[in-house]
């Protein structure tokens, strides 16, 4: 009998056809590079995130330092004094910009703001009495929190 | 009519396979070549967002414990754990260079990083100030820098 008859019409050749191997590159191929290109965006969203936090951490410890500054600078010139109603220090705490004042039965409070970026601020009070200074409040706030603005919305009137 | 593919012979099947794989194996070790730099520079890039934020966190705590202690012996010893480094100056500035790991661990042996920190004293008296600065190890290229401040009024000195 010959052979061709025993394969029959319908049947494929054994082996891989032509085009399989294209097939398969274009997918594997096609794997890889959104892979690549996943792995690549997320090292790149990481980085930038670092470099970020990293800018924040040097900002805000160069507004602290400054704030230190202002606290050296009051400091120096509120111990010079003893009574803090004193029109001369009163003065001296007004050239000092930035700073604000409130003169308390014992001792004097001052609060003031250094800025970390556009942002977001670093927000001081310390109230100097006869035993020194004490810090109340030093924190991070937003650059916009300041007086609360109404809404321009109809009220019903 | 005769199909042109049915009539390859079973050597000329042969042949076309090989050329295809040929070409496949082509396009693919290009593409390869490609994709394996992406992968690289990814690594690269987030090796260094994680050495960065190593460096960030170190020069935070060094930052905290100075403004606590105003002292640079301190800073060391709180921050590392040892007292044998060799810090240079006088006594209104002082100055350390300390040889790192990627994981910023003290290792005079591996240096595979510099942390220079350096202290000096401001004026009004208790104030100081101290400058972090990382380099690389081998070109000693800057990598990160900041700079602190600590405000203690009874002390005089650096220490």
């Amino acid at each position: 009998m010959d052979v061709k008859e025993k394969v029959g019409k319908n049947s494929r050749p054994a082996g891989i056809g032509t085009g399989y191997l294209s097939l398969m590159m274009i997918f594997v191929t096609l794997c890889l590079t959104a892979l690549a290109a996943l792995s690549f965006s997320a090292a790149e969203n990481g980085r930038r995130f670092s470099v970020r936090s990293a800018d924040y951490t040097a900002e805000y410890y160069a507004a602290d330092l400054e704030a230190k500054r202002t606290l050296a600078e009051l400091d120096k010139v509120v111990s010079g004094y003893s009574d803090y109603m004193d029109f001369m220090l009163l003065a001296e705490l007004d050239e000092l910009s930035g700073t604000e004042y409130v003169t308390l039965p014992d001792g004097l409070e001052v609060s003031w703001k250094t800025s970390i970026n556009d942002r977001q601020n670093i927000s001081c009070k310390v109230k100097f009495s006869a035993d020194g200074f004490e810090i109340l409040d030093w924190r991070t706030v937003s650059a916009g929190e300041t007086e609360e603005a109404p809404l321009g919305v109809w009220l019903g009137e | 009519m005769r199909s042109p593919m049915k009539s390859v012979s079973a050597g000329g099947k042969l042949n076309l396979f090989f050329m295809e794989m040929i070409i496949v194996l082509f396009f693919f070790s290009i593409a390869s070549a490609v994709i394996l730099n992406a992968f690289a520079a990814s690594d690269r890039l987030s090796r260094e967002s994680g050495r960065l934020e190593r460096m960030s966190f170190c020069a935070q705590s060094a930052a905290e414990i100075f403004s606590q202690t105003g002292s640079l012996s301190e800073t060391l010893e709180k921050l590392f754990g040892s007292n044998s480094y060799d810090i240079r100056g006088d006594e209104y500035d002082l100055q350390v260079r300390l040889p790192l790991t990627e994981e910023c661990a003290y290792s005079p042996e591996n240096a595979e990083l510099y942390m220079i920190m350096a202290v000096e004293s401001e004026e009004p008296e208790g104030l100081f100030k101290m400058y972090i600065v990382f380099t690389d190890g081998s070109d000693g290229e800057a990598l990160y820098d900041i700079m602190a401040g600590a405000y203690l009024p009874g002390k005089g000195t650096v220490s």
